[in-house]
């Protein structure tokens, strides 16, 4: 035996030769070479030249992507020459389907597969911000900058009322929050699927009603060498141009004088100049700044005969543009794949563990003008200088921490002092370990029989801390509201762990019989269950020389004699109580479902489903769900009539079908009992204990349903030059999740019921199309555009409509939440008061709410799209990627506010549309005289005036990359070098004035954080 | 053949072993924490619980920043006793203007809190039948069930009075009278004038035969008692014109609770003395902040005041008067008569030791069925009678002899001075709207505003006639959407 190994050993030679394509003969570079049953192996160079030390009884394999694997025992040739042919299996477009994968002619369903090579190495925090436009249907609204925000996701258009509006997202098979990408690494992602009709969602029955997007990681392949990848990103973040103008300090003091308020009143022209000289604020830029972004990513893949592995490390810092916020990220993954000798059994696990630390800012939106820092940077009077005394930028514009007179003085003015001062104090952090693991195996138990098992779990675990310190100017306030306790400052902190767990077990068939007729069917049972605890406290009373932890809080017995009369007067006069919290969750489902496929000659198929879904959230005859779905294929150009066509692909699909939403409200771990009378207990009267009524049941909750019909059309011209699709569909929800109104001798004005009725209905069509793909020059282009119109069939009570004040209706015959308002008619020149158009269409200077109008404007846009192009040039590349949306409407509250006449007294800048307003009787203008009655707030809840089209057109990401010819590289151990430049939201075209017309399907914009430009340069290394 | 049987066997138990472990724990969960109602009421301390919990309920006080606002708020600001606060934004502004819709927030305020307090107190009374109680528990187990069913007539006496157009029109609509737990899917129409009316007085003589005078005692002015029970019986008879009764009933209470002095009386506001109380709601830290009413923050001049008294009110006060010192806070800021800059802060709700803005709530006082008496006498025609109640209320107000004497020629105007006379003695209490509703809707005195109040906030409509349809408030929207057969109030 030793001899024997000894003769073999010395049988090691060198083999060589060249790799090339069957096709046209040209050499293939970067084909992997591999012996059998070893992990070594060595790539084609860029002449197709390849040198392998191999022992003779040896085999090598040679693969590359889109071309057929080729086996050759090496015996006692030193060399071997390959060609290697297409393998036409392996061009086709694979799409990921529910629980598995098809290819694009095989599926009658209605679904977009995208690699993520499209998208990869961009800047975005959230993985999910970079599908905004990229398919056609998918809405994505990310109505904050905050680097690793949550977006909005709409898929054919707003499905449910009061619940569940966003799609089902599955990676890697597990089911995962939908609202929590940010500790995800984008650059671990292969593919993105979007399932849209019912064809395709309906097998995930109660979940799948919105719509499914299953994201796949990377994984090696088995016989491949080993390979690394290394990116590191650098970059800038920017604030976005706000198109409005505001008022300089000369212009705001000059109309402060001529209104006799404020700061300008009465001040001398010499005087105005001296004020405007000193200070000349644009507050925003004191409260954004240039933040950096920075990334490392290792990607180690590699695969031996019987299992394959990939690994990746990545890192990722990014600053926000908002002071003192960015979002750190760590993350390891490991997918690892394995089959038995037989190749009966297959087994993959995936692994990923993500830390991501996110400081955040809080008070976006908000009304509280001391908590709302976008107000404050958009509003600051320009005439405060941002500046101390010696020069420095100032953190506490000389308030003294809880002075009342300094904070309210002059309409509450110092509001972007404070707001600084708590920007750069205060403390607000989400730090987050989330665990993604699933593990599948399936093993071929007898000829065309499969039993496959698959366990997902998605752990996360997260710490919020946020501290008011008791230094800042409001920290005084915090521990009673007033500045007479002794010690201020709060720290609110929280910790909350997820886990959901999945397991799906399947028995599949397939067999072909007669060549033409084959048969897949799978039968599936499905357990699902999520558990939520947590806890959290809140310290009022820090002691200001030891912040961050407990040992800085006063305790709870401390007394303090707030009204120095020298008697303990109650809970009142022990202001450093702490509150806790405490909680615990878990919701589960049942399922079992099948799924039957048939296909006759690769030119016919049909498919259907069938779901059984039990949820917790019903109870009795309620519980079940079941939702089905058929679907039907024709493949037109495998008919004999189309040989010799210029189609390389024609298909027709149809499907109509059924789904569910359980999820009564929007959120997982919400509305989970609501079919039970319920108590709780709390503080009653005088301080005793109290028990009380705290929700009253509807037994007769059920599934929302949704029913979809889709018709499609997918496309491939001159061998795939042009590729598309097309769909049409109309999507109907029923037994809609709505608030039932009651009558208040209940105590609650209203219940959760299943009421009424919804509509979506559009079409969709994707292209892409090769323009010029001769002498190294390849040009391509790609769109893709959406239509949706959504309409309220029948809403609960009795009037059709369910109106509660505001801007926006729910009526029968209109689209869901429309803005509802009177229509402003300009201002009477008369007497510079604003005119409104009533009912009957005369003009007013005062209206009822019998006077609005529905407008079937929505915060949802009607049309959105994308189009991009692709140029590549020997090395060079460069892509664009366009999204737009249209017909979509936003309610303008920073304007408004800007803009508002009714008082200049308030504290805060204007922006240049008041220097328009009524000064003299005969004036025609659009902005009323100053002193009118109608402020900011009243236009946004009832006229028209502000309500503005936010259409817009952005650059959502542009790059230029250069990958370094391959020759430079032949002494190095380095396979590939590519170098690029990107940027992220660097153009927008809309009318709206803002910071960004972008925003998260809101009706109102008020001081939100806008979305950044961010720029950077990247290198990726392959070796 | 055998190897292919087993292996489908081996499948099948595992799937079967799939599907029994999973089906039951993942769809039938019941959370932790979720309490039903034969386990939140099985105990004699239960019960208790659920009273406290029906009190809380009721809110006369309730609501801040101009939203969620019943009583106290509704009756300042759509009379003649405030004006636009120093840091008002627009709080106030649609009710000052008498813009007062089924929509709006004080009509579905004073709904919601009545009906979801009587709500609690039918639910606590059903669990009392359900449970069996040992012997010795009885006396309190009544003595609770006696409070719950004068807690039950007060909120409907409140309905009654704001819902309803004329409290004497027997068989005209009143309110809905509630005494069970109502089902969900149920849909009520309001009963008569005359059918709620015997519905409040039955609930107030069940009460009156289960209180135990030991219990009353020991738990103080903050529950309600028999006497609190002759109080809201002689509110009623009052309103229903049965003067003899109200005359009567409030002699008694005048007599058991001494009007308080000056000092008593200013304890009595700061909450370090009961005074002159009959029925105080206890508000402790964490409690409705009832002078969160007018203030942001706090009772200062820098406390962010977005309602202060209007200048109509304070020219109504004497400086020697207590009633000055209490309702005027001393960092006001009085530059002449009616000039638009003075800083009139108001100051009956000046904090306590349980925060900046807590205070309690005084339902009933003796200087009110002091005027209840006086006004029945006026309208009996005892002039005299009359003259002497208002001089007593002056004499204990004044600390001495007042500036002018009361002299009555008519029984008219003994009413116009008992309607000005209640303004000042009960204002920011949740009185002067019902008091223009009914006196003066009789003495044809609707409200009339000073011009320098109206103009803070710009109201454009200054006064609202008397008998308005206004002085009765619409049935709220909220009801009527889930309330397919209630009738709305005229006008609405």
């Amino acid at each position: 035996m030793a001899f024997m190994l000894q003769i073999s050993f010395a049988q090691e030679k060198s083999v060589s030769g060249t790799i090339t394509a069957a096709s046209d003969g040209l050499p293939l570079p970067g084909v992997n070479v591999i012996v059998k049953g070893t992990t070594r192996g060595v790539q084609s160079d860029f002449d197709g030249n390849f040198t392998i030390k191999v022992n003779s009884n040896e085999t090598l394999i040679f693969s590359f992507v889109g071309l057929k694997t080729v086996e050759r025992k090496v015996g006692a040739s030193t060399k071997i020459n390959i060609q290697m042919i297409e393998d036409a299996a392996s061009l086709e477009e694979v799409v990921v389907v529910a629980y598995g994968t098809s290819t694009l002619s095989k599926t009658p369903a209605s679904i977009t597969t995208f690699s993520v090579t499209e998208i990869e190495d961009r800047a975005n925090a959230s993985v999910l911000q970079n599908l905004q436009g990229q398919v056609s249907g998918l809405n994505i609204a990310t109505g904050t900058g905050l680097p690793g925000g949550d977006s909005t996701i709409i898929l054919r258009g707003q499905g449910s009322l009061n619940g569940n509006v966003e799609p089902l997202f599955i990676i890697d098979g597990i089911p995962v929050d939908e609202d929590n990408f940010r500790s995800i690494n984008q650059n671990d992602i292969e593919t993105f699927s979007i399932l849209k009709d019912a064809a395709a969602t309906s097998i995930y029955g109660n979940r799948g009603g919105n719509g499914v997007i299953i994201i796949t990681t990377k994984r090696g392949r088995f016989n491949e060498a080993m390979k690394f990848r290394y990116t590191s990103n650098y970059g800038n973040t920017q604030l976005q141009d706000a198109n409005i103008e505001l008022l300089n300090s000369r212009e705001m003091l000059t109309l402060e004088r001529q209104q006799g308020v404020a700061r300008g009143a009465g001040l001398t022209d010499q005087e105005i100049n001296a004020i405007s000289n000193q200070a000349n604020t644009y507050w925003t830029d004191f409260f954004f700044r240039t933040g950096t972004t920075t990334s490392h990513d290792l990607a180690i893949t590699s695969g031996g005969e019987r299992s394959s592995n990939f690994t990746s490390l990545s890192y990722f810092n990014q600053e926000g543009i908002f002071l003192n916020t960015d979002l750190q990220r760590f993350n390891i993954r490991n997918n690892f794949n394995g089959k038995s000798e037989n190749e009966k059994f297959n087994y993959s696990t995936n692994l990923s563990v993500n830390f991501s630390k996110n400081n955040e800012v809080s008070g976006a939106g908000s009304n509280a003008i001391f908590f709302a820092p976008f107000t404050a940077a958009l509003r600051g009077l320009p005439y405060l200088s941002p500046y101390d005394a010696d020069g420095s930028i100032t953190r506490d514009g000389g308030i003294a921490p809880g002075d009342i007179a300094a904070i309210t003085a002059n309409q509450n003015a110092a509001v972007p002092y404070i707001l600084l001062n708590s920007a750069n104090l205060d403390t607000d952090r989400d730090e987050e370990v989330k665990i993604l693991g699933s593990f599948n195996a399936s093993y071929n138990v007898i000829d065309n029989v499969t039993v496959g098992l698959q366990l997902g779990g998605d752990y996360s675990s997260e710490k919020l801390l946020d501290i008011i310190n008791p230094l800042s100017i409001l920290g005084p306030f915090q521990a009673n509201g007033t500045n007479g306790t002794q010690f201020g400052g709060r720290q609110v902190e929280g910790y909350r762990r997820e886990f959901r767990f999945n397991s799906v077990f399947s028995l599949n068939y397939t067999n072909t019989f007669a060549d033409k007729h084959t048969i897949d069917a799978t039968f599936f049972t499905e357990y699902t269950k999520s558990h939520l605890d947590g806890l959290n406290f809140t310290q009022s009373g820090l002691d200001p020389r030891i912040l961050g932890t407990g040992s800085a809080f006063i305790s709870g017995v401390t007394y303090e004699d707030l009204d120095g009369d020298g008697v303990v007067d109650g809970a009142g006069e022990f202001p450093y109580i702490p509150t806790v919290g405490a909680f615990k969750i878990s919701e589960g489902l049942f399922s079992y479902f099948g799924l039957l496929n048939y296909d006759y000659d690769g030119k016919y198929g049909v498919s259907a489903s069938i779901r059984r879904d039990n949820s917790f959230r019903f109870v009795e005859d309620n519980k079940w769900g079941t939702f089905w779905s058929i679907s039907g294929r024709w493949n037109i150009d495998q008919e004999n009539f189309m040989d010799g066509s210029v189609f390389s692909l024609l298909k027709l699909r149809a499907s109509h079908g059924t789904s569910g939403n359980q999820r009564i409200l929007n959120g997982e771990f919400t509305a989970l009992n609501q079919t039970r009378n319920l108590y709780a207990q709390g503080t009653g009267y005088n301080g005793t204990p109290a028990t009380f009524a705290s929700q009253i049941a509807n037994i007769d909750l059920r599934w929302e349903q949704l029913t979809q019909t889709n018709i499609g059309l997918d496309f491939g011209l001159w061998r795939n030059r042009l590729t598309g699709t097309f769909d049409v569909y109309r999507k109907l929800t029923e037994d809609l999740f709505q608030s039932r109104p009651i009558s208040l001798l209940n105590a609650t004005s209203a219940i959760s019921a299943n009421v009424g009725s919804l509509e979506n209905k559009g079409f969709e069509a994707n292209f892409k199309y090769v323009v010029y793909d001769k002498n190294d020059w390849n040009i391509s282009v790609n769109a893709n555009a959406s239509y949706n119109e959504n309409e309220v069939l029948e809403v609960a009570g009795s009037t059709g409509r369910v109106f509660g004040g505001g801007s926006t209706i729910l009526a029968e015959g209109h689209p869901a939440n429309s803005y509802y308002l009177v229509p402003y008619a300009g201002v009477n020149p008369a007497n510079g008061n604003p005119l409104f158009e009533k009912a009957d269409g005369s003009l007013s200077e005062n209206f009822s709410d019998e006077d609005r109008r529905f407008t079937d404007k929505q915060a949802f846009p009607v049309w959105q799209g994308g189009f991009g192009t692709n140029i590549s040039y020997r090395g060079f590349e460069l892509s664009t990627q366009w999204s737009w949306v249209a017909d979509i409407w936003l309610n303008n509250l920073d304007l408004a506010q800007l803009e508002d006449t009714s008082t200049l007294d308030d504290g805060s800048n204007r922006s240049e549309g008041v220097l328009r307003a009524w000064q003299n009787v005969g004036d025609i203008t659009d902005v009323p005289r100053f002193g009118n009655s109608f402020g900011a707030v009243d236009y946004i809840n009832s006229v028209d005036r502000y309500l503005e089209d936010a259409s817009y057109l952005r650059l959502r990401n542009i790059t230029l990359g250069y990958t370094l010819p391959q020759k430079y590289l032949e002494n190095t151990p380095i396979t590939g070098v590519r170098m690029f430049v990107q940027g992220e939201n660097l153009v927008t075209f809309t009318s709206f004035r803002g910071w960004d017309a972008e925003n998260g399907f809101r009706t109102t914009n008020r001081g939100q954080y806008p979305t950044p430009k961010i720029y950077t340069l990247g290198i990726t290394f392959n070796f | 053949m055998k190897k292919v049987i087993n292996k489908i066997t081996n499948t099948s138990l595992l799937l079967c072993f799939l599907v029994l472990s999973s089906c039951g724990d993942a769809t039938d969960i019941i959370q932790v924490g979720e309490l039903n109602e034969e386990v939140a009421f099985q105990t004699l301390a239960d019960i208790r619980s659920g009273l406290s919990g029906a009190y809380s309920n009721y809110g006369p006080d309730f609501g801040g920043n101009d939203s969620g606002v019943d009583v106290v708020y509704f009756n300042a600001i759509i009379t003649d006793n405030t004006k636009a606060g120093i840091d008002n934004n627009g709080q106030g502004n649609l009710t000052y203007a008498f813009n007062l819709q089924p929509g709006s927030d004080t009509p579905n305020t004073i709904w919601s809190n009545r009906y979801a307090t009587i709500n609690a107190v039918n639910r606590v009374l059903r669990a009392i039948d359900r449970i069996n109680f040992e012997d010795e528990e009885m006396t309190e187990v009544n003595h609770i069930k006696a409070q719950l069913y004068a807690l039950r007539a007060l909120s409907h006496l409140d309905l009654f009075q704001y819902y309803t157009i004329d409290y004497q029109a027997d068989n005209d609509l009143s309110i809905i009278n509630v005494d069970f737990v109502p089902n969900i899917e149920d849909s009520f129409e309001r009963n008569t004038v005359g059918e709620t009316i015997a519905f409040i007085k039955n609930d107030l003589n069940m009460a009156d035969g289960l209180f135990d005078p030991a219990l009353s005692q020991a738990n103080g002015i903050i529950y309600l008692n028999a006497d609190a029970v002759k109080a809201i019986r002689t509110r009623l008879a009052l309103c229903e014109g049965d003067y003899v009764t109200a005359n009567t009933l409030s002699s008694e209470l005048v007599a058991a609770y001494p009007l308080s002095d000056q000092l008593s009386y200013f304890s009595m506001f700061s909450d370090t003395a009961d005074g002159e109380a009959i029925f105080k709601l206890s508000r402790l830290s964490g409690d409705a902040q009832i002078a969160g009413l007018w203030y942001f923050n706090a009772v200062a001049s820098d406390g962010g005041a977005y309602i202060e008294m209007s200048n109509d009110l304070y020219n109504q006060f004497d400086s020697s008067d207590i009633r000055f010192l209490v309702n005027v806070n001393s960092a006001s800021v009085y530059n002449g008569i009616n000039d638009p800059s003075n800083l009139l802060l108001i100051n009956k709700y000046p904090g306590s030791g349980d925060g900046p803005l807590i205070n309690d709530f005084k339902v009933f006082r003796s200087s009110e069925m002091l005027l209840i008496r006086a006004e029945t006498e006026a309208r009996n025609n005892q002039l005299d009678d009359a003259e002497n109640s208002i001089q007593q209320l002056r004499l204990a107000r004044y600390g001495g002899a007042p500036p002018i004497a009361p002299n009555f020629t008519s029984t008219t105007e003994a009413l116009r001075e008992i309607l000005k006379e209640r303004r000042v003695e009960l204002c920011y209490e949740g009185h002067r709207y019902l008091d223009l509703k009914r006196l003066g809707g009789e003495l044809n005195i609707g409200v009339v505003r000073e011009e320098v109040d109206c103009e803070s906030y710009g109201a454009a409509t200054c006064n609202l006639p008397a008998n308005d349809y206004r002085f009765t408030l619409p049935i709220p929207t909220a009801e009527i959407e889930g309330n397919t057969v209630i009738s709305q109030n005229p006008n609405y």
